[in-house]
């Protein structure tokens, strides 16, 4: 009985999963037509992050000469610290979502 | 550009010209004893600043600006003082129109702003931290 609604489950899944499967390829390639990958995505943080970067590192350079106001500095660095923040917070949950949907048994 | 990171811009404009006054407040108070070395010379004249509402573009809001360095055009004082070089026939040299007392007001008030700036730019950073922990 037992085994016998186990089976049922499993062909039920995969009857389900067959006839998905046309449709669901479809609109997965349609999708990724129109919006932005994942590693394009990616590439625009990581560039706003290290774009940040040079100019905090430009000010401290300033600021050792003593052209720029410490304020600004301080500015400049906290801004690049928190863009780095960001795009790595992303890119952690992004990525632990994607091991989440790999480590599903189909 | 992000609000809060709009705000901690126009909060450092908010430093910068609080430390621009306190660097008026200091030369002010370093020249309060600067006399003329000849009857004919001027004693140190006492310096105001202005600050200015200005637009910034990159910003979109208004940042605090820098005006004006400008010179207090009041009386200079006198003191007796006639072995001073300065002093002119009745023995009295012209002292610089500075009072320490407004001096050192100007700069706690100067201080007290520049806290308030830096508390507006730490609260705005604090917040977008939060913000981008949450996705932690």
């Amino acid at each position: 009985m037992a085994i016998n609604s186990i089976a049922d489950a499993i062909s039920a899944y995969s009857n389900a999963a067959k006839s998905l499967g046309t449709p669901a390829a479809d609109s997965g390639s349609d999708t990724g037509a129109a919006g932005p990958s994942f590693a394009s995505m990616l590439q625009d943080g990581a560039k706003a992050a290290i774009d940040s970067g040079k100019k905090s590192e430009e000010m401290s350079k300033q600021a050792i000469t003593g052209k720029a106001d410490i304020p600004d500095v301080v500015a400049a660095v906290s801004n690049a610290e928190l863009t780095l923040q960001t795009v790595v917070a992303v890119r952690d949950k992004v990525v632990s979502a994607y091991n989440d949907i790999l480590k599903m048994s189909f | 550009m992000d609000d809060l990171n709009k705000t901690s811009l126009i909060g450092v404009s908010g430093m910068k010209a609080q430390s621009e006054r306190l660097r008026v407040v200091s030369e002010n108070l370093a020249n309060a004893d600067s006399l003329p070395t000849s009857p004919d010379q001027q004693p140190y004249r006492r310096k105001v600043l202005t600050f200015r509402n200005v637009l910034d573009k990159q910003v979109g809001a208004d940042v605090v600006k820098i005006a004006k360095v400008d010179v207090d055009r009041s009386e200079f004082q006198k003191k007796f003082d006639p072995k001073h070089p300065g002093a002119d026939s009745d023995g009295y040299v012209l002292t610089p129109n500075v009072n320490p007392l407004i001096e050192l007001m100007d700069m706690r008030e100067a201080q007290r702003s520049y806290e308030a700036n830096l508390n507006v730019v730490n609260v705005s950073k604090t917040m977008l931290t939060r913000t981008v922990d949450m996705l932690r």
